[in-house]
């Protein structure tokens, strides 16, 4: 009976164990858009986003991913909440993804002040700023629901 | 005179505004490799080998049509500068609905894991070299239309079918009557997993290999007539890769058949495996092994057994530049009849770079 109840605490914690990895938020981090079709969404629907899941957005417009450039202060905050990677991770992702042509490569920036200008003049485009980067318009915020 | 110099200046700003409004995206970048091998198979030699260098174009035109071109440099002795070019890479791709493209123009055959990923970007290479079956089985490059769809779902299907010259072509002109046909599905279940299958098909009416197109089918190690009648190809094989943050695993199967009047099916097959270990960001050291046999009756390859198995370490100074260090042992079966072997051990550094 004892070896039972260990093993099942054992599979209940492994269990439990995924599921806390899977619901991993998006820490550290603020995801802004323009005109791309909605204003709030979950974290793994985001993350596949910045991944290049998608080429249009359900406007029929193209999808453009602004990402902060690998000497950002905001680099390795994004690279852990979007990619749980390394910055150096992300470039090669993206490095080999558009090698493949596969995917247009993402427009990389040097501040989140940058950032924020590109994805205002921008329709379709998303991207992502540290959460404490000023002067974002409250329009362009995205919810983010886990 | 007032007129003509306003009518200059309206052609001007007229000009300007349109270029603007045609500019397109343009990315050029470019990969390269230097290597040094230590050769001990016929005693010890050395020496340096600068590797081919490909130059990359990205273009979006406009929100649904972008291009793409490699342009490749590599060692030509029969050059007058040693050096030839080649266009690897120049396709246009049209993304007409969601995830689903149409691509014209000149590919990488969408078979196998490697040919779709690396082709020239040494780069991104996990071991230093390609896996053998793509100097004689993998039909490289394929000349037509291709359809395309991908991250398709939640396990990101992807499907590729093409149509286009065949393996005996040119990238100018085909004299066969028929074109290639490739179909290839892949999912990718989770970040860095990508499994997929492939099946390709060729009639080679008089069983030759083209110029740069298709595959080059290298025959050194046959000696004898070369066979020049009507011959089916076909080529299937599965792919499972994953790339993640602490170890990489990439295993390519091809099963090849060829099939004549004179001598029937044969039967070829390759397996490549490459397993590596990542270890903080910047160090994998890695196995790899890989084989291949080609039948006895086969008349495109021709009869032929060759293995590698190679340790290695890959150094990764930046994502733009990695070091890669390979010991390799070779051994190959050169003609069945009285069982020849060429044994080959070597020792690489292999310095692969982006620009």
């Amino acid at each position: 009976m004892r070896r039972i109840t260990i093993i099942i605490a054992l599979v209940f914690s492994i269990t439990a164990g995924g599921k806390l990895c899977a619901q991993v938020s998006m820490s550290g981090v603020t995801v802004i858009g323009n005109k791309i079709g909605f204003s709030s969404n979950t974290s793994k629907e985001i993350k596949q986003i910045f991944r290049g899941k998608y080429a249009n957005w359900s406007t029929n417009s193209q999808v453009i991913i602004v990402l902060p450039a690998s000497k950002s202060v905001s680099a390795e905050v994004v690279a852990t909440s979007i990619y749980g990677n390394t910055v150096s991770g992300v470039q090669k992702y993206w490095l080999s993804l558009v090698f493949q042509g596969r995917a247009n490569p993402p427009v990389f920036l040097d501040t989140d002040e940058e950032i924020i200008t590109y994805v205002k003049k921008t329709p379709g485009a998303i991207g992502v700023v540290s959460v404490g980067a000023q002067n974002i318009p409250r329009n362009m915020v995205i919810g983010i629901n886990n | 005179m007032k007129f003509k110099h306003l009518l200059l200046l309206s052609l001007i700003i007229l000009s300007f505004q349109v270029s603007r409004a045609q500019k397109s995206n343009t990315q050029f970048s470019g990969y390269g490799y230097l290597e040094y091998e230590l050769d001990f198979s016929g005693g010890p030699t050395s020496y340096f080998y600068l590797g081919e260098h490909s130059f990359f174009v990205n273009s979006k035109l406009n929100d649904k049509i972008s291009f793409l071109g490699e342009y490749v440099i590599r060692f030509n002795g029969n050059s007058a500068t040693s050096f030839l070019p080649s266009i690897e890479r120049s396709l246009v791709k049209y993304n007409y609905y969601k995830n689903h493209n149409i691509i014209v123009g000149k590919i990488h055959t969408p078979v196998n894991y490697w040919n779709d990923s690396y082709h020239h970007g040494r780069l991104f290479f996990p071991v230093m070299d390609r896996p053998i079956s793509f100097s004689y089985l993998v039909p490289l490059h394929t000349l037509g239309i291709q359809f395309q769809g991908q991250n398709l779902g939640d396990l990101n299907f992807g499907y590729d079918f093409v149509i286009g010259n065949g393996i005996s072509s040119s990238d100018i002109l085909s004299d066969a009557k028929n074109t290639s046909f490739t179909a290839a599905v892949h999912i990718k279940p989770t970040d860095g997993m990508r499994i997929g299958a492939s099946f390709y098909y060729d009639f080679l009416d008089k069983n030759r290999s083209g110029i740069h197109s298709g595959h080059a089918a290298p025959r050194t190690h046959y000696t004898g007539k070369l066979y020049a009648g009507a011959l089916n190809y076909t080529m299937t094989s599965l792919s499972f890769a994953n790339f993640n943050k602490s170890y990489e695993i990439l295993n390519e199967f091809t099963y090849n058949t060829t099939s004549t009047d004179s001598m029937g099916l044969a039967k070829n097959f390759a397996n490549f495996l490459y397993a590596g270990l990542r270890f903080k960001d910047k160090h994998t050291p890695y196995v790899v092994v890989d084989f291949m046999k080609i039948a006895s009756n086969d008349l495109h390859t021709y009869p032929y057994e060759v293995g590698t198995f190679g340790i290695g370490y890959k150094y990764e100074f930046s994502p733009l530049v990695n070091l890669k260090s390979q010991v390799q042992y070779d051994r190959q079966m050169v003609n069945h009849a009285n069982h020849s072997i060429k044994r080959h051990f070597g020792f690489e550094f292999q310095l692969a770079y982006g620009f």
